[in-house]
């Protein structure tokens, strides 16, 4: 059950993404973190949930459903950040392509991770 | 140039008149000698005191011809010219006249604007990007504006106009060599006065070259549209890994080991931004595939399900949902392609003919053990007595939504009395409407074998059906849907779940929207069979009280999907006692639907693993 701590913090420039697979952790700005709709309504203070406090997120092989999760982990974590600093690029700046960067034996199991992360 | 002569006649008129028309600008008086006119030479001094009022409607845009009257607009000009310390009685220049004083102020109202607008976005250069993307649209407007072709200040009339002194058509003495000459459009001056065309030829300005065209925006540059949908930027992740299937899909190996992935999940994400096209639904065809289920067909049109075919020749199980393009050659083909379908599922395929259908019961109905097809206009009587005669086999039955459905179908559906699945449902259209007595008249023959039974949004249904067909009848009811049916009572139900053999053991319950059932009904159906449900549906059981509600946490250890949304009377305790909050105890439910429960507060308790979607005072978390 997820206890609400008395004392308000600000909250923290970085947020954490544990792969506990594998023991991986990702390390990530906030902002760039909050991309994703599932990370942002996890990481958000008010939402009642323990990683809102802690700041850290733990992602097992049930949530990203493959092996190799930390691969997977790491590429999201990536992608984020790619669509953190584009996203407010004026419309005639170059965006490189994103997809030239994913190894496509990757896909299948990143498509599930993406779609799980809502990182639309 | 005076082309009129000095007559009243008004013939038709060239295009510069009828500008000039619209303005409410003429010289017509100039020519018509009227008696209090000056000479057309010269100004007007009794033009003078009208002067701020006709600038001010010079100036308006909206000038109705009927102001062409000769002794109205008899004062526009000479004001005018007088504005501009001109005389004019003539048409040419009085167009230039007209112009200066107006574009001076739509000047200055542009120069104001992108004044502004530059202050905004100097501003606004911190602040949001997509602010001053718009602010730039304003701009680029007014540059567009500006550089449009229709909407563009001639250029013609920027450059002359603005120094002269004298009307075109008099004699003026040159500046320069004193020399008398007759003022054109073609005049121009310098500081002292007019020249005359030699000296004005002489001193370099040539009257007839047009102005250095203003730099035009490249029409590249003008052309960036804002997108709204910010289609520009970054594309979703999603979008870009199928994408990538979409490149490998001739290469499967590529995409690595496929074997380990679940491929009905990809399926489902695919399908869920409708990506799902002809190209990369071969990602789940294969040649071993004995089952294939496809979310959204909608991409995929008549030859492609034939490929379908091809790929796919063992399935045995085909769902498709969403195959509105689905035509009737699919049909036929499949009659004879796909020889191992036992089941086939099909949602919403409206635009197969009957004659398809009957070509694919008569050959493949004696293998058939599931026919379900929602949403089928063109599903007539005689495909239902095909089916009966060439699927006599049939265990799962679903003709949900088929317009042409009516009692008298139900006589021969009694003879499938193998049926264990039988869904007549429709939606809530009320076009297909039956009535208790024949359902009860089916119920009698069927009922016993029935596991899974749908008779929802059929709002004639009464409490007869309840009780003399549902409950004297079946006798092994897993999967029960009731919903939509605004006639039925909370004695009815309630009545109904006490009559009810136990050996029906319900897993799945669905009863919403059955506005009349209350705290009887939920009492009774928890008795007979809370302790096997694992799926309760009661949304719009208003009347259901608190007690009553409670029950459910008792009663129904094995619970995992619950929708109690508008029950009005759940709150913070009921949520409680379902989720064990206050108890070690464990709890199998992973979801509860409590839409509409405004007692529900910010405090109601939570748990681990449970997820409850509806609760109102979560509202402000919602990203909507």
């Amino acid at each position: 059950m997820a206890e609400q701590s008395e004392e308000k913090q600000a909250p923290s420039e970085w947020v954490k993404i544990v792969s506990r697979n594998d023991g991986h952790t990702f390390i990530v700005p906030r902002e760039v973190a909050m991309t994703s709709g599932f990370l942002r309504h996890t990481f958000d203070p008010e939402g009642g949930f323990m990683e809102g406090t802690q700041n850290v997120c733990i992602l097992e092989e049930r949530h990203v459903d493959s092996r190799a999760v930390a691969i997977i982990v790491e590429k999201v974590m990536e992608y984020l950040s790619h669509k953190h600093l584009y996203g407010k690029a004026d419309a005639r700046e170059e965006i490189p392509d994103f997809q030239e960067r994913i190894p496509p034996d990757i896909a299948l199991e990143l498509l599930m991770a993406a779609d799980f992360l809502e990182s639309a | 140039m005076s082309r009129r002569g000095r007559n009243n006649i008004t013939g038709p008129s060239s295009a510069l008149t009828s500008f000039l028309r619209e303005h409410g600008i003429t010289a017509r008086h100039s020519y018509f000698g009227r008696a209090d006119q000056a000479p057309p030479a010269e100004p007007t001094p009794a033009g003078d005191e009208e002067q701020p009022a006709d600038e001010e409607e010079n100036a308006s845009a909206s000038q109705t011809p009927a102001r062409n009257n000769v002794s109205q607009t008899s004062l526009m000009i000479p004001v005018l010219s007088l504005q501009s310390g001109y005389a004019s009685d003539n048409l040419d220049e009085s167009a230039e006249e007209a112009s200066p004083p107006k574009k001076k102020r739509k000047l200055t109202k542009a120069a104001e604007a992108k004044l502004k607008a530059k202050e905004k976005a100097a501003l606004d250069k911190k602040g949001e990007s997509s602010g001053s993307g718009k602010r730039k649209k304003l701009e680029d407007e007014e540059d567009d504006e500006d550089d449009d072709p229709y909407k563009a200040k001639s250029k013609g009339m920027m450059s002359e106009a603005v120094g002269k002194v004298a009307p075109i058509g008099t004699f003026q003495n040159c500046a320069q060599c004193g020399k008398k000459f007759t003022v054109t459009k073609y005049t121009l001056s310098n500081e002292s006065g007019m020249l005359c065309h030699a000296c004005a030829k002489a001193s370099g300005a040539d009257p007839f070259k047009k102005p250095a065209p203003r730099k035009r925006k490249d029409p590249a540059e003008k052309r960036t549209v804002k997108n709204f949908e910010e289609v520009d930027t970054v594309k979703p992740l999603t979008s870009l890994c199928i994408n990538i299937i979409g490149k490998y899909i001739d290469q499967v190996e590529e995409l690595g080991d496929i074997g380990t992935v679940n491929m009905d999940r990809i399926c489902r994400i695919v399908s869920k931004t409708r990506s799902l096209t002809e190209h990369n639904v071969r990602l789940f065809y294969d040649a071993s595939n004995t089952s294939l289920v496809i979310y959204d067909a909608t991409n995929l049109q008549g030859p492609a399900y034939e490929t379908l075919a091809y790929f796919n020749p063992n399935l045995e199980r085909l769902t498709l949902h969403l195959c509105g393009r689905m035509e009737t050659p699919t049909i036929e083909h499949w009659s004879t392609s796909l020889p191992n379908l036992k089941r086939l599922e099909l949602i919403a395929p409206f635009l197969v003919r009957d004659d398809a259908w009957l070509k694919f019961i008569r050959s493949r109905g004696p293998h058939l053990t599931g026919f379900l097809i929602t949403n089928v206009p063109r599903f007539t009587r005689e495909c239902l007595d095909a089916l009966i005669e060439h699927a006599p086999q049939l265990q799962e039955l679903r003709l949900s939504d088929i317009i042409k459905f009516e009692d008298s179908w139900l006589e021969p559906l009694a003879q499938l009395t193998n049926l264990t699945s039988l869904d007549i449902s429709t939606d809530r259209s009320g076009r297909v409407i039956l009535s208790s007595a024949a359902v009860v008249e089916l119920l009698k023959s069927l009922g016993r074998n029935l596991a899974l039974l749908d008779l929802s949004g059929h709002e004639d249904l009464e409490d007869a059906v309840l009780t003399d067909g549902i409950a004297a009848n079946c006798k092994s009811l897993t999967d029960l849907s009731l919903s939509l049916l605004p006639l039925i009572t909370d004695e009815g139900i309630a009545a109904m779940f006490k009559q009810l053999p136990s050996t029906n053991q319900l897993v799945r319950l669905d009863m919403s929207r059955c506005h009349g059932a209350a705290s009887l009904a939920l009492a009774a159906l928890l008795e007979h069979s809370g302790h096997t449900l694992v799926s309760l549906d009661i949304n719009s059981w208003k009347e259901v009280d608190e007690d009553a509600l409670k029950l459910i946490a008792a009663k129904a250890p094995n619970l995992s999907t619950l929708d109690v949304g508008w029950c009005r009377n759940v709150n913070d305790i009921v949520i409680g006692s379902l989720i064990k909050a206050d108890q070690t105890g464990t709890t199998a439910l992973k979801r509860i639907n409590c839409f509409g429960c405004n007692k529900i507060t910010n405090n109601c308790p939570k748990r681990i693993g449970v997820s409850m979607h509806g609760v109102e005072s979560d509202v402000r978390l919602q990203r909507l």
